[in-house]
């Protein structure tokens, strides 16, 4: 396979996990009954179908990822328990559920980079993986706003 | 200091050699000091700006003709600047030896010596003795306030301390008198300082760069050099002001207290919080434990007290259940405290019986705002007041009870914001308002519908904000339909015009900043009260931005932290519910202890009321002077009096310690580590800087003694230790540990170590709940309307010279002396009616009690409408008050009962600057 091909493939890979997520949010968003929850799960639905447009961009302007500096990681994905999938999920769930598969696919695109011996595959991974970071950050700076409750 | 280095592309100017970035707005004098170059000022300072009177920053530029004041030359581009060429350094030394004979300056009995920025730049030029000859000055040294001292032979006529009074706090009493040679810095109309309005805050005299204007506390007490240096956070109100303490290690005492220039307070403080430090070296301290025998309270070691607690808890409980037993935190404590008193109340007890006197001020605010918002605390940072449009300050006496955040609130109305006062009682703010508005004590819901109302009415509310954050925007519009403008001024006593230019203020602003107090909140209907606020600010659309914002004045230092620390009957410490299982199993992992109760405890109101009733047996109360702070003293007495086993921790003895079984002493803010969290949420250190006095031990190490008689180990080692332990099941306040607040404090939420904590809510309109809820309020009269019998209305509150119960102000000097008794607030009118004036000893009863104090006659209060305070126990407004709760927190109506007042017998006029000081 020529390198092209295997760039191609690579994309074509992040574009799948981006529309399996896209349909993931949709399924649970069917099912919540929270309203405000049924909202952000469909907000994360339009999330995810945008960053598939955007890696399609990025699939002829590989360029567009170099772009993107996540510039710190408060690691709050890490740090906060993944909650059970029900039907009684608030809003703070769907944030911490999102974020927790947003730092799934950091990882496993640093983890491809790390392996990969290619520059201009190890480049793509990285761009990759900081794209998804700034994705996890944009999700827990809302669960900071929405994730600790103060009630009397 | 940064140096900065310069980009290619920056403008750049040249100062001594140096190549300078040059940004814009900047002075000389300010890119000189930003790239390490320094050049002396005695009128400039960061806060008062550019004065250019004493030119003693005179520098030499390029293609300028003279010498100019770096201090207010803009900097420029492609400018060459010498600082230190020989014309300067000449002209400089003239100007150093004339302020220099001019006045004097005799560095050795000086206050300020070695501390004296004139004497730095006499050092710097070599100026052993003037080339002049110097001038006879004979002025007294104005003695005559409590806490300041102004000497004018020391005045170098620089005028910063007018700069700072009048635009920085903002009290604008200082200004300069006579002209030419004879020009002096005078107090009001030439008054002597202490007669005059002046509120002795002392940011004149910490901006006073020589020694005209010192703190007579700490004169003559230890050269400014050899006191050792210790930052902490002040120990009054929840504004959590950051402050050194100078300390005289060998003589254990603080000397001096200043502010110091970071958030929240950049450098300023209040009278309390600067001169009110003494009592923790007070002799009436709590030095040793006490055990009440034979009526009487006999000195016992720490071990017997200890044993002596726990084996009367342990019995009570064996017998009755751990339910029985009942725990007070405090918002006058740390957090560790809190934490520590909550932990051993759920973990050794095992009930969640623990509460504070958050319950008595701010509960409605954390229930109202976290119903319609899910967040219950402040939504925006103090600094943030200086960006917005409108301030509608609502039922806040701030420049008594939050002195430092009137001074940020009067600053931005100085610097053209608009500042609306809406206020039963005609507070000191309403003199820089643009709108001071009095509504009917009570009458905030059909006050504030009426305002939604009216903006409805004109289509000024933020329909976008309402329909993308907010989950029932046509509910409000519908509820407010009961409220016209013309029935809400029938209810709230305003005239309709009046409402209508409120609401338009508000409706047409770019940003609206809403502030309230306990005005809002210590009423049957205080819940109410803040989710019409609440309703009021989703109507604007003016939260989740910077100056915009629900803030509440929380009223102790550590109130919010309280809260924050679980000291209540609901929630483990960041508010993890008592009732989820997977959250009390993780507890009880944590803790060590085998399950936790899921039953929420009882709230301090019921927790005293089940006294009388055999539903609470035991009672350990920290820091709380419960008879005095209660409403309804009597009644309060008898359930003290009910219990079976009664323990006091607290630094001084007070009229609740009197019915205590066992008195422990607690040490104070400055005698061990710690943290407080402000209003803000931001959490800050403490530091010890004195030992405690005798036997007095941290809560958390009694806790801790407690805690190993039942055969429970706390783990509680020291402040840092309580923290730790906390955090491990912490949620928002995670990422908060001793060495990040080395620096400046962080606001929760902070989850993780990385995260830089959270200084304003609800960004962007994202709420906690998801989107915000409007609720239905709806007016309801005052519990105890006034009638023929007790025809006036009781509202009471705070001074300004005083705190709470009075335990710390009343033992600091001074303060006593600037307000020694209380008073009762009379309007001219009913005064007139009853042949009563000013300093007249007047009987004030209600249904509960009497009280025999002063009247004050005065406009502050409304016609039919008296006030007073709780400081005093001597004439206590909480003999008066009555027990008529909020139905949803619980927390007293204190500004709202019926009295009658009767004239005792005339009597002298109280201190005659308290009326100027007060500013009716």
């Amino acid at each position: 396979m020529t390198q092209k091909n295997d760039l191609a493939s690579l994309f074509a890979t992040a574009i799948r996990r981006e529309r399996d997520a896209a349909i993931f949010y949709q399924q649970i968003m069917e099912r919540v009954a929270n309203p405000a929850a049924k909202a952000v799960f469909a907000q994360l639905v339009k999330d995810e179908n945008e960053h598939e447009r955007f890696l399609e961009k990025c699939q002829v302007e590989p360029s567009l990822l170099a772009d993107i500096d996540p510039h710190w990681d408060c690691h709050l994905a890490t740090a906060t328990d993944l909650p059970p999938l029900s039907i009684d999920m608030k809003p703070a769930d769907a944030i911490a559920l999102a974020m927790k598969k947003e730092q799934e696919a950091v990882d496993f695109y640093r983890m491809l980079a790390a392996k990969s011996a290619d520059g201009k595959t190890k480049v793509l991974f990285n761009g990759l993986a900081k794209m998804e970071l700034s994705h996890k950050n944009q999700l827990e700076s809302v669960f900071t706003a929405i994730g600790y409750p103060e009630v009397f | 200091m940064s140096h900065a280095t310069p980009k290619h592309h920056e403008a750049t100017m040249m100062i001594d050699g140096k190549v300078c970035p040059v940004n814009p707005g900047k002075t000389v004098l300010e890119v000189a000091r930003e790239n390490g170059i320094d050049i002396p000022s005695l009128c400039y300072h960061r806060k008062t700006g550019p004065a250019a009177t004493c030119r003693v920053c005179v520098v030499e530029v390029e293609k300028m003709r003279g010498l100019q004041a770096a201090c207010s030359l803009p900097a420029g581009s492609g400018m060459v600047v010498k600082t230190n060429s020989k014309p300067v350094l000449e002209a400089r030394r003239c100007v150093v030896e004339l302020m220099l004979v001019n006045g004097q300056h005799n560095c050795m009995s000086c206050e300020r010596n070695g501390n004296c920025e004139l004497q730095d730049v006499a050092y710097d030029l070599g100026i052993e003795s003037p080339s002049y000859v110097a001038s006879d000055l004979i002025e007294p040294v104005d003695e005559s306030a409590e806490m300041v001292a102004l000497d004018r032979r020391k005045c170098i006529k620089c005028g910063r301390c007018i700069a700072a009074c009048g635009n920085v706090v903002v009290n604008e009493v200082l200004d300069f008198g006579r002209r030419g040679s004879q020009a002096r810095i005078v107090c009001d109309d030439n008054l002597k300082m202490g007669d005059s309005s002046c509120v002795q805050c002392g940011e004149c005299s910490q901006m006073c760069p020589v020694g005209a204007i010192i703190d007579k506390k700490s004169r003559g007490k230890g050269r400014g050099f050899k006191l050792e240096q210790v930052d902490t956070t002040c120990p009054y109100c929840g504004v959590g002001c950051q402050m050194t303490l100078h300390v005289d290690r060998r003589a254990n005492r603080v000397v001096r207290v200043t502010g110091r220039e970071v958030v929240p307070n950049d450098g300023m403080l209040c009278v309390k919080g600067r001169y009110g430090f003494e009592f923790h070296a007070s002799p009436k301290r709590l030095r040793h434990p006490m055990i009440k025998k034979n009526g009487k309270h006999v000195r016992v070691s720490w071990d017997e007290a200890l044993d002596y607690t726990a084996e009367r808890i342990k019995a009570i409980v064996d017998k009755h259940g751990p339910d029985v037993f009942s725990a007070f935190g405090s918002g006058r404590i740390t957090n560790e405290n809190n934490y520590a008193v909550s932990k051993f109340t759920r973990a050794v007890i095992r009930t969640n019986n623990v509460d504070h006197c958050a319950r008595t001020c701010h509960a409605p605010t954390v229930a109202g705002l976290a119903t319609a918002f899910g967040s219950g605390a402040a939504t925006n940072s103090i600094d943030e007041i200086l960006e917005t449009d409108v301030m509608f300050v609502i039922g806040s006496n701030m420049t008594e009870a939050h002195p430092v955040v009137s001074y940020f609130v009067k600053r931005a109305a100085k610097n053209g914001a608009t500042l609306i006062v809406s206020d039963p009682r005609k507070i000191d703010l309403a003199r820089w308002s643009s709108l001071y508005v009095q509504h009917r004590v009570g009458t905030d819901v059909p006050y504030l519908n009426g305002l939604i109302h009216e903006i409805f009415k004109n289509g000024w509310q933020n329909d976008e904000f309402m329909r993308t954050c907010t989950e029932n925007p046509d509910d409000i519009r519908r509820w407010v339909q009961d409220y016209p403008v013309e029935k809400a001024s029938e209810l709230c006593g305003v005239p309709v015009p009046t409402m209508r230019e409120v609401a338009r203020l508000l409706g047409t602003a770019k940003n609206v900043s809403v502030l309230y107090t306990l005005g809002i909140t210590e009423h049957i209907c205080g819940t109410d009260n803040v989710k019409a606020i609440a309703n009021l600010q989703m109507v604007l659309g003016h939260l989740g931005k910077r100056g915009g914002g629900v803030n509440p004045l929380r009223g102790q230092n550590n109130v919010q932290g309280a809260c924050d620390m679980g000291a209540l009957p609901n929630v483990y410490h960041n508010y993890q519910p008592v009732d989820d299982l997977r959250v009390a199993e993780k507890m009880a992992k944590d803790w060590g202890v085998p399950t936790l109760s899921l039953k929420p405890g009882y709230k301090m109101p019921t927790m005293l009321h089940k006294a009388t009733t055999g539903g609470t047996k035991a009672l350990f109360c920290v820091g709380d002077n419960t008879v005095q702070t209660e409403p309804h003293m009597a009644k309060t007495i008898k359930e003290i009096q009910a219990l079976e086993f009664f323990v006091a921790v607290d630094i001084f003895p007070t009229i609740t310690t009197e019915y205590a079984d066992v008195i422990l002493p607690d040490v104070c803010f400055n005698e061990d580590d710690g943290t407080y969290s402000n209003l803000e949420r931001r959490v800050q250190r403490l530091r010890k800087a004195v030992e405690p006095p005798g036997e007095a031990r941290p809560t958390w190490w009694i806790m801790q003694q407690l805690g190993e008689r039942f055969g429970v180990d706390l783990r509680f080692t020291s402040a840092q230790g309580v923290w730790e332990d906390m955090r491990r099941t912490s949620t928002s306040m995670a990422g908060i540990t001793y060495p990040r607040l080395d620096g400046l404090g962080i606001q929760w939420p902070c989850p993780t170590l990385e995260h830089p904590g959270t200084p304003i809510l609800h960004l962007g309109g994202k709420f906690t709940r998801g989107k915000g809820l409007f609720c239905r309020t709806e007016y309801r009269p005052q519990a105890e309307p006034p009638d023929a019998d007790y025809p006036f209305i009781l509202s009471t509150g705070r001074r300004l010279w005083h705190y709470h119960t009075g335990t710390q102000t009343r033992n600091s000097v001074g303060l006593e002396a600037m307000f020694p008794e209380e008073l009762m607030e009379i309007n001219p009118q009913d005064a007139a009616k009853m042949g009563v004036k000013t300093g007249d000893m007047v009987a004030a009863t209600s249904r509960r009690g009497t009280i025999t104090l002063k009247a004050w006659v005065t406009n502050r209060s409304a016609v039919g409408v008296c006030w007073t305070s709780f400081h005093f126990f001597e004439a206590c407004g909480n003999v008066l008050t009555i027990d008529a709760y909020d139905d949803v927190t619980e927390t007293p109506e204190y500004k709202a009962c019926a009295i009658k007042i009767s004239k005792v017998s005339d009597g002298t006029a109280p201190n005659a600057c308290i009326e100027r000081q007060a500013r009716p």
